[in-house]
């Protein structure tokens, strides 16, 4: 797994699109934080769980765009055979690839505490929420990220499977606003408790941490990461 | 032969199929259960299905049904399936049986979602069921679960005495009318009775002036002050019917009182008398308001012993035009007040100038005085003002009284006495005649104390100000009632809510220019340009290669 790991995540440091990913998530997010803080002035405490909250949009676009060549460009090269054919497990590999595109993700948000800590230099942010913030989008984008993985696994094409992932992604996170679409409170309400904001936007943005809310993202995580190994391991006996 | 060959596959298909039917089911009653917290009959169907289905898929597939026992070909076909939803419900049903747990880390700084002490104190007092009853309609389910991020810290804290309960107002608009939901989002909070319903008579709104937190806990303190506190509206000196709806009634200040807890009930004076009978002991406050006439010596001694008892009158007199209203200047009754209370009403109707309203027998709160915090809320903007038509006005000895005594409001110092009450009641016309009429500034309304009974009294020379028609007309004769009662009974003291941090913001930033931005250059040019530059340098690497 480690191997797979390693190789993945060379990859993305060895390719020039994920540094330009990164200069583009970057200047958004600076942009993000600078409107903010801006506002902020003498008005408003800087809100600590921005960069988290908007992030929670953003990785409906961001996700699929990290995962969608782990799987889809090996399938359509035909290594992805070739992987299989090693001394690997589809285990390894499906986590390996998972891992990789988390870490990059990881690394990304370990880069936006910058901003906290100017927010540290200049003001007296409520850290417990900022972390609270932050804990809830890295299990969130661990979320998002194995949906990618899934449909990255399921076609050959990147950028079917960045419009699939980014599909459901949207229906996850338009669930959010199932009060606002559906007359049925009942029915609302379950729609948003599978929703990925429904165990984000009320919680985690707001310095609370439900248990509820990790076992979500941990379950959707184990959930798309199985029914990946599944896909792939379905290419040996299909 | 050929057909024994091909119905093999057949059946087997049939099998798997019957084995996603059935394990779906399975699933699905194992989630209604867990969601029902007990067993339905589409429980029970459910589980009948999932049976039957794995059932056929053993009968029908039955070297499957072994290989997945024996877990040699678990992760082929029907088996991968199969694993699969079992780890969808396994995973459901871990998340369902955690989020009944309710188990929360409160990571903000000002503990935002921690019950503070005060909450907590009051809790200890929660001894039966209370349901907290939301009306949310889909469009505010953010809302409402905002907010039950909240209450449910209550029923958690109660072990389950406090349940929560949230209905759609748009499908249950029967429901909201019982409670009085008159908004999208109305939440209330009541005891239950001994089968679970909710005891109507028991409802005190949330209103939403601060945080959650403290809002509930305000509500939940009236609940739980429900009985100890009781104001009895004297009636049968009194012209005026508590229960009248209309402008001259009470109607309005009854549902306010019961709103916050404070049970209301009638008394009647005459009826004392004959029965030989005394104020009741539970009686937190005596409200005496519009009496057509003086009190005999029988209602005084009734009074009296109240009143040694440690009780708690609102004297609300006005300029009656009678041979012999209430609190005449040389009344017994007032007499009474003088030598006790060192307090009474005058033979004068107060002519203010200043502050007054369309006329000048209109009065408002020109001073307040802070003696007691029921002035505390008055008088801060154009709607806080309490307003008086045609008030007698009050003396208060302050040379030597019997018991601490004081102002609560006074006219402005340009104001008179009119004791001309022919004229005024004839013409309805005042001029300042300066050998009769008396020189203002004038008390409209007295408090007094007696601090070795307990005894407490407030005079005040209007009781229309009260009424339907004038109790929000403007707002602040409410407030000044409301503040009265409260002082009276000691609601306020057992009621209020130590303000903590959680109504206090975090620090407000202040930056300067030149620093915003050095940040700026930073974050949106800096960084996302080393960024780029790395990129570039990646990409003239594997160029060069």
């Amino acid at each position: 797994m480690w191997i797979v790991f390693r190789k993945e995540l060379g990859q993305y440091f060895n390719s020039p699109l994920a540094y330009l990913i990164m200069a583009g998530f970057l200047f958004l997010t600076g942009l993000w934080f600078n409107s903010d803080l801006t506002f902020s002035v003498g008005t408003k405490a800087p809100d600590p769980a921005l960069i988290p909250f908007n992030l929670s949009f953003f990785m409906v676009f961001l996700a699929p765009v990290l995962t969608m060549r782990l799987f889809a460009e090996e399938t359509r090269e035909g290594t992805l055979e070739l992987l299989l054919t090693a001394p690997v497990r589809e285990r390894d590999i499906v986590l390996g690839k998972f891992l990789s595109a988390w870490c990059f993700f990881s690394i990304l948000l370990l880069i936006t505490l910058i901003y906290q800590g100017i927010l540290i230099s200049i003001s007296r942010p409520d850290l417990g929420h900022t972390i609270a913030a932050y804990l809830g989008i890295w299990l969130y984008g661990g979320a998002t990220l194995g949906v990618g993985l899934l449909f990255s696994a399921l076609t050959e094409n990147q950028v079917l499977a960045a419009f699939l992932s980014t599909s459901v992604l949207a229906f996850l996170w338009l669930g959010d606003l199932a009060g606002a679409i559906v007359a049925n409170i009942d029915l609302a309400r379950v729609i948003r408790e599978i929703t990925l904001q429904g165990h984000f936007s009320d919680s985690f943005a707001y310095g609370l941490m439900r248990v509820e809310d990790v076992v979500y993202f941990a379950g959707v995580i184990a959930i798309t990461l199985f029914l990946t190994m599944r896909v792939v391991e379905s290419r040996r006996w299909r | 032969m050929q057909e024994t060959v091909s119905s093999v596959p057949l059946r087997e298909r049939i099998g798997q199929f019957a084995s996603g039917i059935g394990s779906g089911a399975l699933i699905l009653a194992l989630v209604g259960w867990l969601w029902q917290g007990g067993f339905t009959p589409v429980i029970g169907a459910l589980l009948g299905v999932g049976i039957v289905g794995l059932i056929l898929w053993i009968s029908l597939s039955p070297r499957e049904a072994r290989a997945l026992l024996t877990g040699r070909q678990v992760r082929y076909g029907t088996g991968a399936i199969l694993s699969s939803l079992v780890l969808i419900g396994f995973i459901v049903s871990v998340y369902l049986v955690v989020q009944r747990s309710a188990l929360t880390l409160d990571m903000t700084d000002r503990r935002d979602y921690t019950l503070s002490n005060a909450t907590l104190t009051m809790l200890e007092d929660v001894t039966r069921s209370i349901q907290i009853t939301g009306f949310y309609s889909p469009q505010l389910l953010i809302s409402q679960e905002l907010d039950d991020q909240i209450f449910r810290l209550y029923e958690v804290e109660t072990e389950g005495l406090i349940t929560r309960r949230y209905y759609d107002p748009q499908l249950e608009p029967a429901l909201a009318a019982a409670f009085g939901a008159e908004i999208d989002g109305a939440v209330f909070v009541s005891y239950l009775t001994a089968d679970g319903q909710v005891d109507y008579t028991t409802l005190v709104p949330i209103s939403r002036q601060t945080t959650v937190e403290r809002d509930t806990t305000v509500a939940l303190s009236r609940l739980l002050a429900r009985d100890r506190f009781r104001v009895y509206f004297e009636r049968g000196f009194s012209n005026i019917d508590p229960q009248d709806t209309g402008q001259a009634g009470l109607t309005e200040v009854i549902i306010s009182l019961e709103q916050n807890g404070i049970r209301t009930t009638p008394i009647d004076f005459t009826q004392l008398i004959q029965q030989n009978g005394l104020i009741p002991l539970d009686a937190s406050a005596v409200v005496l308001t519009r009496a057509n006439t003086d009190y005999p010596p029988q209602v005084i001694a009734i009074l009296n012993d109240y009143l040694q008892r440690g009780g708690s009158l609102l004297i609300a007199t006005d300029v009656l035009f009678t041979p012999a209203p209430l609190l005449t200047q040389n009344g017994e009754f007032n007499r009474y007040l003088w030598d006790n209370f060192g307090i009474r009403a005058l033979d004068a109707a107060v002519v203010d100038a200043v502050a007054s309203g369309q006329t000048q027998l209109d009065v408002g709160s020109f001073a307040v005085f802070p003696d007691l915090e029921i002035g505390s809320r008055l008088n801060t903007d154009a709607n806080t003002v309490a307003q008086f038509r045609l008030i007698r006005a009050i003396e208060v000895n302050r040379d030597s009284p019997p018991v601490p005594n004081g102002q609560v409001i006074a006219s402005s110092t340009q104001s008179y006495g009119e004791t001309d009450f022919i004229t005024l009641s004839t013409t309805g016309q005042t001029t300042y005649d300066s050998a009769q009429d008396l020189s203002g500034p004038f008390t409209l309304m007295a408090w007094a104390r007696d601090d070795v009974t307990g005894a407490k009294i407030l005079l005040v020379g209007d009781s229309d100000f009260i009424t339907n028609g004038q109790i929000y007309a403007p707002y602040g004769n409410a407030i000044l009632f409301a503040d009265s009662i409260a002082w009276l009974t000691g609601y306020a003291d057992q009621i209020s809510i130590e303000i903590d941090a959680q109504v206090s913001g975090l620090p407000l930033m202040f930056i300067s220019a030149s620093m915003l931005d050095t940040v700026g250059f930073i974050t949106q040019v800096l960084m996302p340009g080393v960024a780029l530059l790395l990129g570039v340098l990646v990409w003239v690497r594997r160029r060069r290669r």
